[in-house]
């Protein structure tokens, strides 16, 4: 994939996340792309938090501070309804460039 | 919304950085946690998660990014950091600032004189569509006058032009206004009822002049008069009540009727009236001598609207076409075709900006001075780049730590920049209080007083504009280059740089900077040699042979129309007046002249020989004075042959020639004894008339009009009773001091004539500077802009050689240790100096050639190629780079070898 992809597609994989999971920390959304993915995803920490930091400021996702199962202290984010709407697009467009690829592929 | 909570963020700066930091801090410990679950030793899962995680200040950094305008930040941040970056070597900061602040504040200085005197529109309604409109006499030396016009031809023009919606008059008037503290001169303007209505003016308070004011007798409200803003604020405190007042101007009573509007300083430039009258308020004030009525009479400047959808220069066209019928309506049948006016017609000039006397002086000077002070600009940026990259080359291993520890180029380069930036900032803040003081210097080679306060500069936006213009330019220029060649570096070169090489520069580096010294030494030698063509030129002409002897002369400007006395009583007047301030201490000789030797007056008359037929097309080439006895013992000019005027009846009919005018009125010799007929027509009457004078003595040429133009033929008539002028005519006292001369001319001036003015003592050496003041300034100024390039330069070769010889020292030590004499080393700074120089004179001759021809009107008796001038500048510029590598080089020759071999 192209390198200006990558962000666009860390965006998918945390907002899609928080779809299915609901409220979930910086840690925990590492921990279920790995999951989720067989370990075939790994999620940069040095570019996650820039992501979901820049995602709150575009008001698709919200954060506040609470506890985690451990008693410690954590910043736990959740979709908000534009980002909702945000990760419908994403997904489309994502759908979109996989078929792209597949056909250029198969074509091959 | 977005930008918006993110540069509200700025000011919570240190609040999210907290929060940031505790929930990346959060994050590890999770990580560690979970790996101590899987059964890792705490150490070992710190390590790992760390070495997941990566650089913890990266991430904060490009997190805290996210969330604040990261931009702005880091621009606030790069501010702070060259703050201190300059704060660690105060010297290049003070260095360059103060260059900055030279370059760009002689540039403001300058540019602002341009402005006021060229650029700046009136304030009044739509000021691109006035024009003025002039009579342009083709004089005798061919040079084109620009004359005003008079009332009938403004009436005429009115009446005929269909390009234009008004047309006005307006001359300014001298009046003496009565104020709380006695009598006091006050500039003001006489001008056609309808003027502030052409020029679209709305009044302060009250109302301006209006048509019905100008009638005979006055308007509605009698003498209507407008007051200045200023005038209004400093004598009336700016109270409304000022309206429907009655002042006394010039022994008359007038109404002031409204007040012109804040910033309204009239059409005229240089000018800055305080009070406005009406035109016909003339004839009130000039009496017998008034113009307004008078046919032939040249004396209101006029101005137009073009009519909106009329191009300016149909408009022209339209009222060009015009001067055959306007001079068939105005002018006296019979002088409707004589030469003069055959030859004349009427211009038409953009009146957008106002008019000044000073604009036909002082426009090529300001402009050739703009240009130098660009070329001293360009001296000080090129000047700052090779410092700029001198210092470069001291952080080149800054740099390259900084690269390595993955600072973005870009990030350097900003940072680089941000510190020009912040120079040039500091510089052209700096510049603007030195840019006053500059005005205030220049001002005074403006002889004339008043024009110098009109122009003198108030900081004002588009001058800010202008010089944040030129400190935006600086840093680009000095900027760039040094930013581009730190932030390309080579990263592992300037880390492996050990101690011995570090601060001196990379070979890239030192390359850049020999570019940039010849660069300047090439500006500069052409700076040189133009300030040297402009001082020479002012040296010929003051040490031109003038044929008078200036020292000791001091003049008074008489001026007795207050006196009211018939023009025999006022020549009597004179000669009594001579006579007594020729018996009082001190006084080696007195005379009274209508003009004097450089006044930039002149009168000039039509004479052929007595006899011969009336001089052809271009009849006016005499210059006539009108003088006293003793002029000529009292400006020391040579009596050739025959005799001085005695003063006594003997002398009507009499005249005396210099040797021009009689070798060009009787080339066979034989003026003396001879007679000279002079031609004149009244302009203001319409008669021709004639007159013989017996020629009784020629004297030695005399410059008169210019030192710079050939002395003129000039034809001495002797002062009586219908001499032009009479009542302000010039005393000339040659005594032994001017505090002697002054006392005299107070004590008769008290015995006879005690309720004249007095005026003040002007020196005829100050007369003649005053006559070059023009001259004066332009060489000067370029002078000092030549010293500044020569010490710029000078101190841009200092910095490299120093560089220089510091990366070779190793290369030295070894040299000496090999036998080399200290002679040799300073040889090879010699050596670099000499190229450098070389390639600098190489093309900063071609430079000062082609200066030389740019400045070629402006030179007297000095050539534009001329070889000694361009030796002397080489050698001005070589002496200079020399003398700035003298400290380097004494440096290399006392390098030790055995230090510079062990530090190796």
């Amino acid at each position: 994939m192209a390198r200006n992809d990558l962000q666009g597609s860390l965006d998918l994989l945390v907002l899609k996340t928080l779809a299915q999971r609901g409220r979930l920390h910086g840690y925990g959304i590492v921990q279920h792309i790995q999951r989720a993915s067989d370990a075939l995803l790994q999620v940069e920490e040095g570019s996650l938090y820039p992501a979901l930091h820049r995602m709150e400021q575009s008001g698709w996702i919200r954060s506040e501070w609470a506890l985690t199962e451990t008693n410690r202290k954590a910043k736990y984010y959740h979709l908000t309804p534009v980002g909702r709407k945000q990760l419908d697009e994403a997904e489309a467009s994502f759908e979109q460039l996989v078929k792209g690829v597949r056909a250029m592929l198969r074509y091959a | 919304m977005g930008l918006i909570n993110r540069t509200r963020n700025l000011f919570h700066r240190e609040r999210i950085d907290a929060e940031i930091g505790a929930e990346l801090r959060s994050h590890i410990e999770m990580a560690v946690e979970d790996a101590m679950h899987a059964g890792m030793p705490e150490a070992e899962a710190r390590r790992a998660a760390r070495l997941r995680f990566g650089n913890p200040v990266t991430v904060r950094e490009r997190t805290m990014g996210a969330d604040t305008a990261l931009a702005l930040e880091g621009l606030w941040r790069d501010v702070k950091f060259a703050l201190r970056q300059l704060r660690k070597s105060p010297g290049f900061a003070v260095t360059a600032v103060l260059t900055l602040a030279l370059g760009i504040g002689a540039n403001t200085g300058i540019f602002s004189l341009t402005r006021a005197l060229l650029l700046q529109p009136l304030p009044v309604a739509h000021p691109s569509r006035l024009i003025r409109i002039s009579l342009v006499l083709n004089n005798p030396g061919g040079a084109v006058r620009d004359m005003p016009l008079n009332s009938f031809m403004i009436d005429s023009l009115h009446r005929h032009a269909t390009t234009i919606s008004g047309i006005f008059g307006w001359t300014p008037y001298r009046f003496v206004a009565q104020q709380n503290d006695g009598p006091r001169i006050a500039d003001g303007a006489l001008v056609s009822g309808n003027t502030f209505e052409v020029l679209g003016v709305r009044p302060a308070v009250g109302r301006l002049l209006r048509p019905e004011d100008d009638e005979d007798g006055g308007g509605p409200d009698g003498w209507a008069a407008v007051l200045s803003y200023r005038y209004w604020q400093e004598h009336f405190g700016g109270d409304p009540s000022a309206v429907g007042r009655q002042v006394t101007l010039s022994d008359h009573k007038v109404r002031v009727v409204g007040v012109a509007p804040k910033g309204f300083e009239g059409v005229i430039v240089t000018a800055r009236p305080d009070f406005y009258l009406p035109l016909h308020f003339e004839p009130v004030l000039r009496g017998t001598g008034s113009l307004l009525r008078m046919r032939g009479s040249l004396w209101l400047t006029a101005w137009a609207r073009v009519r909106s959808g009329v191009s300016k220069a149909a408009a022209g066209a339209e009222i060009r076409s015009l001067f055959r019928t306007v001079i068939d309506e105005t002018l006296p049948s019979s002088m409707q075709h004589v030469p003069v006016v055959e030859h004349a017609g009427l211009a038409v000039d953009s009146g957008s900006a106002g008019w000044s006397d000073l604009r036909n002086e002082y426009t090529r000077p300001l402009l050739l001075l703009q240009a130098l002070v660009g070329v001293v600009l360009l001296v000080c940026c090129v000047n700052l780049a090779g410092l700029c990259l001198a210092r470069a080359a001291t952080r080149e291993r800054e740099f390259a730590i900084r690269t390595a520890l993955g600072a973005a180029r870009a990030r350097l380069m900003r940072q680089i920049l941000v510190e020009s930036l912040l120079l040039a900032g500091c510089g052209g803040a700096l510049a603007i209080a030195f840019s006053w003081v500059t005005d205030r210097y220049l001002l005074r080679f403006v002889a004339d007083r008043q024009a110098a306060a009109a122009l003198a500069a108030r900081p004002d936006p588009a001058l800010l504009a202008i010089t944040g213009g030129c400190a935006l330019a600086c840093a680009l220029l000095f900027g760039l280059l040094p930013a581009w060649m730190a932030s390309y570096g080579p990263v592992e070169a300037g880390l492996r740089t050990s101690g011995k090489n570090q601060g001196h520069g990379s070979r890239r580096n030192l390359l850049a900077r020999r570019v940039f010294v010849p660069a300047q030494m090439a500006l500069t030698l052409g700076l040189v040699s133009v300030a040297a063509m402009l001082s020479s030129t002012v040296w010929h002409l003051r040490e031109n042979s003038t044929g008078f002897n200036s020292r000791g002369v001091v003049l008074f400007s008489t001026d007795f129309t207050q006196l009211h006395l018939k023009s025999s009583s006022l020549d009597l007047l004179y000669r009594r007046i001579a006579a007594r301030i020729g018996q009082m201490p001190g006084v080696e000789s007195v005379s009274v002249a209508e003009n004097t030797p450089l006044s930039g007056a002149s009168h000039l008359g039509a004479f052929s020989p007595t006899g011969s037929p009336e001089p052809g097309n271009n009849p006016f080439r005499y210059e006539t004075n009108a003088i006293g006895s003793d002029y000529f013992a009292t400006l020391g000019i040579r009596m050739l042959a025959g005799r001085d005027f005695t003063g006594s009846g003997s002398d009507a009919g009499a005249c005396v020639l210099n040797e021009a005018a009689a070798r060009l009125l009787f080339p066979a010799g034989t003026a003396l004894g001879s007679s000279v007929r002079q031609y004149i027509s009244s302009m203001s009457t319409g008669t021709q008339y004639s007159q013989n004078y017996r020629v009784i003595g020629i004297v030695d040429d005399t410059r008169f009009t210019s030192l710079r133009a050939a002395p003129p033929p000039i034809i001495y008539l002797p002062q009586r009773d219908s001499t032009d002028g009479l009542e302000a005519m010039t005393l000339l006292i040659r005594a032994r001091t001017q505090s002697e001369a002054d006392a005299a001319y107070r004590r008769t001036l008290h015995e006879l004539a005690p309720k004249s003015a007095v005026a003040n003592p002007a020196s005829l050496e100050a007369q003649m500077e005053d006559s070059i003041a023009r001259e004066n300034l332009v060489a000067t100024l370029s002078e000092f802009f030549a010293g500044l390039a020569l010490l710029l330069s000078g101190i841009g070769m200092y910095g490299l050689m120093a560089s220089w010889v510091a990366r070779r020292t190793a290369e030295i030590g070894v040299r000496m240790a090999l036998g080399a004499t200290r002679r040799a080393i300073v040889g090879l700074v010699a050596q670099q100096v000499l190229t450098l120089l070389a390639v600098g004179v190489a093309v900063g001759g071609g430079l000062a050639l082609v200066t030389g021809h740019m400045v070629r009107a402006f030179l007297y008796e000095v050539s534009p190629a001329s070889p000694e001038i361009l030796l002397l500048s080489i050698a001005i510029v070589g002496a200079a780079a020399i003398l700035a590598a003298v400290w380097p080089a004494r440096r290399a020759a006392s390098v030790d070898p055995i230090q510079a071999l062990r530090s190796e």
